[in-house]
């Protein structure tokens, strides 16, 4: 038997050293193997026998092995035989020796790595186990691990960032938990002393579960990193596919990882542990699906069911673990510190916020390179004055910034201005009604089919209420907090928009991109749009959250003009989100939109057909509109078939809308409290010179003809009178004029720029004489927004009706109050007020509900012959109190005190008159109907905002590598 | 597309183009320059071109063309955004009540001045002859009720008569004093009632009854008009009135002024019956009841003024918050004119003021049937003024060794009146226009005693003298509304009874769900 180990003992001094048996575990190696055997030839210290286990490789590994060692030094094993049963099995044939040192068929040794393994082994005689350095192969210069150790969620941690190139940064012979079995040195004793590795570990995570037994046991483990050894880790990359690992490395190691942890850890964390990972993993699940890893997700889910539906496995592991000392302080110390998976967690989320909104900010410099590419020139490497890293503290690198100081200076003062929204859960005005109580009442609304409001409605919830519900229940379950953040938010939300999507217009029209003051004019002018509308003094909260959403919607929309299809598509997937969020809040963004993406279809068949036979290119501008309808299909859906179309004319919230005339529509108001018209005016004014600029007008025309198409969808819907269950009421022109104020602004920007940057003397004089000209617009739009502050919106404001009514019709949906309003000789009308009263989002339900004629039936009788049947039945229809708001007609109230079974009741307001009903409301026609049809539709709707976030999220590190 | 795009997704991935083929299926309709380039070109430049749309438009066509867009995309956003109207929807029309048979009727009739008086009740419109019920708190009686036929009960307290069903349209009440010459109508409840001229002196005192006939607790909100201002009387400030009970203020106490007082009474819950029994102490003592006026107008017309020498008081009143200067007319048998000498009458706001009219009425009455009209300036009693002239008016008059009043009552359509004993006239007045009656009288069982069709001009009065044996009298005003009352005068004194109309109809509103 011929032997390296032998040959080179001969010639060496006799360094007093122990004898070391090389185990080299073998599957499929062929690619490294020639380089591993050298590696082991070329040694130092040459191990005093190389053994070697192959697993039923199928290339010419067993060839290369027999050639390098021997026939007699390579044991042929099965196919499946595991890694740990493979390490046992050579036990059983290696020589009696000291130490084992573990190789595998990826991971080469440096010359000195024996040698110096050894040496640390002689200078800490009790150190039974010993790591190398791992480096990666090819690369050589990364660092893999210099020890590793388990976090608390079954994270293998290396304490290195990712791609940490090996700077001697790590150097230090210090003990951890676990050691890589490739290189590992083991003394035959303690292998032996354990039982080998775990069997229920066949590839992944034996090391640690080993190295975390030798802890307990009260064996030393040393990191060496002297000793280093090029790693290729083929079978954790997934290089190399075995029976053992599966097709699913990543449901292996998750297994593996599961089963360490609940195997080990002490019996005292044992129920903590076993929620913590049950959760913990349907977590990570979660995550998986959100970056559009759905192998991973299901390779999660299946790790965690099957470590959890065979608990046999776990206990009969710690069984046998039971004879080893828990050592608890001592492993303690070696496991990772416990607040680290919330780092990662927080890194995670860091690395994808910033890659989402990252994503299109180029679509400019990625079309120019891909024109550069194709004309075969270099792409020059973009940088933002922004993005430069200088090395100056944070602080400094702010104040000294202009720009910053300008814009954290607006954003704080339109923060102020929307002080007003503090007072939100209280807060009502012309367009909005007040909150309820909490976020549950809302996703209650969202839910239900049959609504308790007036005599009962099935009328679909409102879109709005959905997300304003999210954002509720994210702030803890306050309605009120949720508007005030909509409210206060819209403004800085509008400008950080507009900046973004102007510094792309910016670069397409020009590769030079807008000047900071264009940015800073754009980007504050159209963030005023929804205080200088006068959405804001009208509580149109609607307007407002599409104003704040809509730059958002168009920098995704651009990225329809990228050159890949992959960020097409995605551009198409965010801007669907996008839209359907507008939609919600003002569904005439949707017809918007379908009209434009019709236009440009149009303008596409007319002029570039070729365009249109790609499908990579239209079918991602479509997609948006026709995503919209199924992301909001429980309102969408029953409200179109109902026979409601008018809904998505229909402005939201408190009825009726904002009345808007032709000044309005030219100077961005909304009609009624609003900023004054000169302003706007002043805008349009030279948005039209803009047009009539000879030279760059192609970027100004297109925003003109989006402002074209809003403002003839504009002009046209004025003149609808929509009919309502209850009178006519006319389309919301709101979400029109915010598009026609950014088209202005786009345009104007676009101009100014091509003027400023423009050669001639007079050129620059009259574009610099244009900017003082509009930066009169956002100047005094702020200063009237600081100095008037007009505002129609109130707190607490008073309904009409004694508050101890509304509280009472708290307390159950029959006790409704009826309200009864208007004159014996004009004629009078009754609603019914069941709980807090109308709040946000049930607006639109009773508008489209239609009235009850039983109920005016009963109504009519008690005005005109009130018997005491009369009264019993209205109590049947769920009517506890009757209010005649101040003034009351005289004669009803006169007739009402005549009526036996109505009690006169007591009003705050001496012109109020109110009665309750002696006969016991009842009324179980509010409630009992529920209907799986709603579960449906609100099911496909979350599946269809799951599905489409996960696909318009950005691409993930792993697939990209 | 599908087929297209089939073999287009692999073919984008390699380096060269799939020849001939590629180009080809891309060259179709659009005649790119597609030939020879690469597919991965193509995916490149293809979006390029679809976010410069409008320059194809440009490339497409000459500058002519592009000026024609340039202009017409402008030119069409502001024609789109002038003719957007800013104008709101039709609000709902005001939809007036309809107007249905009465199914119920409460008329609230005072107690006796003193001992001794009856409740004289008949029908206009009754479709039957039955028993209505009288009734108050506890007490319960009936009395029959026939068409035109009158009967006389005795109740000595305040009542309710009530009327239900077929009996409810046109019922008509009085209650009567035998030994003074006193009487006053009973009226169904009203929301306000003005009583001008209310005394709350030693010489002058007033009594205020007010008579819930239902059975919850009425409110009753009192104003007082005194010679300067409102009087402030906290104790008739929210005056309750329980369920089917009546109640009596006596103003001498709660409110003692020597001046001449006007009274508001609103009605806040509840329904309440008032009457002001009015006592007037001059060389003898009289009684009298001062008839309420349902509203302040802004043309007050007083009739059946008591002949005879005597003293006269026109008292005014103005519940406005202005100063009004009234002018009075006197309205003969011929005309109306400005009696000779006659300032206008200053009344300052939320005030009541007296004025000693003894001479003109007597000088005016002795030569012939004469009224009073009290209008508001530049007010002839015929256009509409702004409601910042009106005014309430009654003429207390001692003649004829009795006290009696003259209220301004609203014009009326058709009105029934029942007429004590006595030579009885009834005196009508057109203001807005010439009308005609039919004047109709009744005797006690309900024979038709006399009918007589007159024509009054307008701006002037008119006298009928009704049969001895006219018990009730129905008024039928065809062209216009006219205002009148009734003048009994006999030895016990003088009674005078305005014109009220019939109470014959319900409105009953119209009913329609509102909007949230």
């Amino acid at each position: 038997m011929s032997n390296p180990g032998e040959e080179y003992y001969g010639g060496q001094p006799p360094l007093r050293r122990a004898a070391v048996t090389a185990i080299l575990v073998s599957h499929d190696g062929a690619r490294w193997l020639p380089a591993v055997l050298a590696g082991i030839a070329a040694q130092s210290v040459r191990p005093d026998y190389v053994l070697a286990v192959d697993t039923g490789s199928k290339d010419e590994s067993v060839q290369l092995l027999s050639d390098a060692l021997g026939h007699g030094a390579v044991i042929q094993e099965k196919l499946t035989t595991s890694f740990p049963k493979a390490i046992r099995r050579g036990l059983a044939e290696a020589p009696d020796s000291e130490w084992i040192w573990i190789l595998h068929d990826d991971s080469n040794p440096e010359p000195r790595a024996l040698e110096n393994l050894l040496s640390v082994a002689a200078l800490d005689p009790k150190a039974d186990i010993l790591g190398p350095k791992l480096r990666e192969w090819p690369s050589l210069r990364r660092l893999l691990e210099l020890g590793v150790t388990i976090s608390g969620t079954g994270r293998r941690e290396t304490g290195l960032e990712r791609g940490e190139y090996d700077q001697g940064q790590h150097d230090d012979i210090r003990p951890v938990l676990a050691v890589n079995t490739a290189g590992m040195l083991v003394r035959r004793s303690v292998l032996k002393e354990l039982g080998g590795f775990d069997n229920r570990l066949p590839i992944f995570g034996n090391d640690i579960d080993f190295g975390w037994r030798a802890a307990r046991a009260g064996h030393k483990t040393l990191i060496v990193p002297d000793a280093v050894v090029f790693h290729a880790e083929a079978a954790h990359r997934g290089l190399r596919k075995t029976a053992l690992t599966g097709r699913h490395t990543h449901l292996a190691e998750r297994t593996a990882a599961l089963y360490t942890l609940l195997a080990n850890s002490t019996a005292a964390l044992l129920p903590f542990q076993l929620i913590r990972l049950f959760f913990g993993s349907l977590l990570r699940v979660l995550g998986f699906l959100a970056v559009r890893a759905p192998g991973e997700a299901v390779d999660e889910l299946a790790a965690v069911l099957s470590v959890y539906l065979k608990p046999g496995t776990i206990f009969a592991a710690r069984r046998a673990r039971s004879p080893l000392a828990s050592n608890d302080a001592r492993v303690r110390g070696l496991l990772a510190p416990r607040w680290l998976p919330y780092r990662h967690g927080l890194d995670f989320v860091g690395d994808l916020v910033a890659a989402t909104t990252d994503q299109a900010a180029d679509v400019a410099e990625r079309r120019r390179a891909a024109r550069m590419a194709e004309r075969g020139e270099v792409a020059p490497v973009h940088r933002d004055e922004d993005e430069m890293a200088e090395d100056t503290g944070i602080v400094v690198r702010f104040l000294t910034n202009p720009v910053a100081v300008l814009m954290t200076g607006f954003l704080l003062l339109s923060l102020w201005l929307g002080h007003q929204a503090l007072g939100a859960a209280a807060l009502s005005g012309p367009g909005l009604s007040p909150v309820p109580e909490n976020a549950g009442d809302w996703w209650q609304l969202h839910v239900q089919s049959w609504h308790p409001l007036s005599q009962g409605s099935d009328i679909a919830t409102p879109p709005y209420v959905m997300p304003m519900a999210l954002l509720a229940s994210l702030l803890f379950g306050h309605p009120g907090a949720a508007l005030a953040v909509l409210l206060l938010l819209a403004v800085p939300s509008a400008t950080w928009g507009a900046w973004r999507f102007m510094r792309v217009i910016g670069r397409l029209a020009d590769p030079r991109g807008f000047s900071k003051v264009l940015l800073i004019w754009g980007s504050i002018t159209y963030g005023l749009v929804p205080v200088v509308s006068g959405a804001f003094a009208q509580g149109r909260f609607g307007v407002i959250a599409s104003a704040a959403l809509l730059p958002w919607f168009a920098h995704a929309a651009l990225g329809f003009a990228d050159p890949t299809s992959d960020r097409r598509w995605r551009a198409a997937w965010r801007a669907s989100l996008l839209l359907m969020l507008m939609t919600a809040f003002t569904p005439l963004a949707w017809v918007y939109a379908l009209l434009l993406t019709g236009l440009v279809l149009g303008l596409g068949y007319a002029f570039a057909r070729g365009l249109l036979s790609d499908r990579s290119i239209w079918l991602p501008l479509v997609t948006p509109v026709l995503a919209v309808p199924v992301l909001l299909l429980p309102w969408f859906l029953p409200m179109i078939l109902g026979g409601h179309p008018q809904v998505l004319l229909l402005e939201s919230g408190r009825l009726p809308g904002p009345l808007a005339g032709a000044v309005d529509a030219m100077s961005g108001r909304l009609g009624g409290t609003a900023a004054p018209h000169w302003i706007g005016l002043l805008l349009g004014v030279l948005a039209l010179i803009a047009l009539l600029l000879p030279e760059g007008r192609r970027p100004v025309l297109v925003a003109w003809v989006a402002a074209a198409v809003a403002a003839v969808l504009l002009g046209l819907l004025s003149h609808l009178s929509l009919p309502l269950a209850v009178g006519h009421v006319r389309p919301g022109p709101g979400f029109l004029i915010v598009v026609i104020q950014a088209a202005a602004v786009a345009g104007v920007a676009l101009a100014l720029q091509r003027m400023l940057s423009g050669r001639g003397r007079i050129r620059q004089f009259g574009g610099l004489a244009a900017l003082m000209l509009a930066v009169v617009v956002p100047l005094a739009g702020l200063g009237w927004a600081l100095v008037s502050g007009d505002s129609d919106l109130a707190e607490d404001a008073d309904t009409g009706i004694p508050a101890y009514m509304t509280q009472n019709a708290e307390l159950a949906p029959e006790r409704g109050v009826l309200v009864i309003g208007g004159t014996v000789h004009d004629g009078l009308t009754w609603t019914v007020q069941r709980g807090n009263g109308v709040t946000f989002g049930e607006d639109e339900i009773l508008a489209f509900s239609d009235p009850d004629p039983k109920l005016t039936d009963t109504v009519s009788a008690l005005i005109s012959r009130p018997t005491p049947e009369v009264v019993e039945s209205l109590a049947a229809q769920g009517i506890e109190y009757v209010v005649l708001p101040a003034p009351a007609d005289a004669q009803v109230a006169a007739g009402f005190d005549a009526t036996a079974g109505l009690a006169q009741a007591s009003a705050e307001n001496p012109q109020t008159r109110a009665w309750h009903l002696v006969p016991a409301p009842t009324g179980d026609f509010l409630t009992g109907h529920g209907s799986w049809m709603r579960w449906v539709l609100v099911g496909i709707q979350l599946g269809a905002i799951l599905c489409v976030g996960v696909l318009s999220g950005p691409t993930t590190r792993r697939e990209a590598r | 597309m599908s087929t297209e795009s089939e073999h287009n997704e692999p073919e984008a991935t390699r380096p060269e183009p799939g020849g001939s083929r590629a180009s080809n299926s891309r060259a179709t309709g659009s005649g790119r320059r597609a030939a020879g380039s690469s597919k991965r070109k193509i995916a490149a430049d293809l979006p390029r071109r679809a976010g410069r749309r409008t320059a194809a438009v440009r490339d497409a066509s000459p500058s002519q063309k592009a000026l024609a867009v340039t202009l017409g995309v402008p030119l069409l956003t502001l024609a789109a955004m002038g003719v957007t109207s800013g104008s709101p929807t039709q609000p709902p029309a005001a939809v007036p009540p309809e107007t249905t048979s009465l199914t119920t009727l409460q008329v609230v009739c005072p107690a006796p001045i003193a001992t001794g008086g009856h409740v004289l009740l008949t029908s206009a419109k009754a479709a039957k002859s039955a028993g209505v019920q009288l009734r108050l708190g506890a007490h319960r009686q009936t009395a029959a009720l026939g068409r035109f036929r009158t009967t006389t009960t005795g109740p000595t307290t305040a009542i309710v008569i009530d009327a239900r069903g077929q009996l409810a349209p046109g019922l008509v009440a009085s209650r009567v004093n035998d030994p003074q010459a006193a009487a006053s109508e009973c009226t169904a409840p009203l929301p306000e009632y003005w009583f001008t001229g209310v005394g709350a002196g030693s010489i002058h005192a007033s009594r205020l009854e007010l008579v819930n006939p239902d059975s919850g607790p009425a409110i009753a909100d009192i104003e007082v008009l005194g010679g300067d201002g409102l009087v402030d009387v906290p104790d008739v400030r929210g005056v309750t009135v329980p369920g089917g009970s009546a109640t009596t203020i006596d103003f001498a106490k709660v409110a003692p002024d020597r001046h001449e007082l006007t009274l508001h009474v609103s009605v806040v819950r509840g329904r309440l019956g008032a009457t002001m029994n009015d006592l007037y102490v001059a060389r003898s003592t009289w009684h009298d009841w001062l008839a309420p006026q349902p509203a302040p107008s802004t043309s007050n017309v007083l009739l059946g003024l008591a002949k005879g020498g005597g003293q006269r008081q026109l008292v005014l009143s103005n519940p406005t918050e202005n100063e009004v200067r009234a002018e009075l007319r006197v309205i003969g048998a011929g005309s109306t004119f400005v009696p000779s000498g006659f300032q206008e009458i200053s009344v300052p706001p939320e005030s009541t003021v007296v004025k000693d009219v003894s001479q003109i009425v007597g000088t005016a009455l002795a030569k012939e049937e004469s009224g009073l009209l009290i209008t508001g300036p530049d007010e002839d009693g015929i256009s509409d003024t702004p409601p910042t002239t009106m005014l309430t008016a009654s003429l207390r008059s001692i003649a004829g060794e009795d006290l009696s009043h003259a209220v301004a009552v609203p014009p009326v359509h058709e009105a029934g009146v029942i007429v004590p004993s006595g030579k009885a006239t009834l005196v009508l007045a057109a203001t807005d226009a010439t009308g005609t009656a039919s004047v109709t009288s009744y005797a006690a069982d309900g024979k038709q005693v006399a009918t007589k069709r007159v024509e009054i001009k307008k701006l002037t009065c008119l006298a009928v003298a009704l049969p001895e044996a006219a018990k009730f009298v129905v008024v039928k005003a065809e062209k216009a509304p006219l205002s009148g009352a009734v003048r009994v005068e006999s030895t016990k004194g003088v009674v005078t009874l305005p014109l009220t109309d019939l109470i014959v109809d319900a409105l009953v509103p119209h009913v329609a769900a509102g909007s949230y």
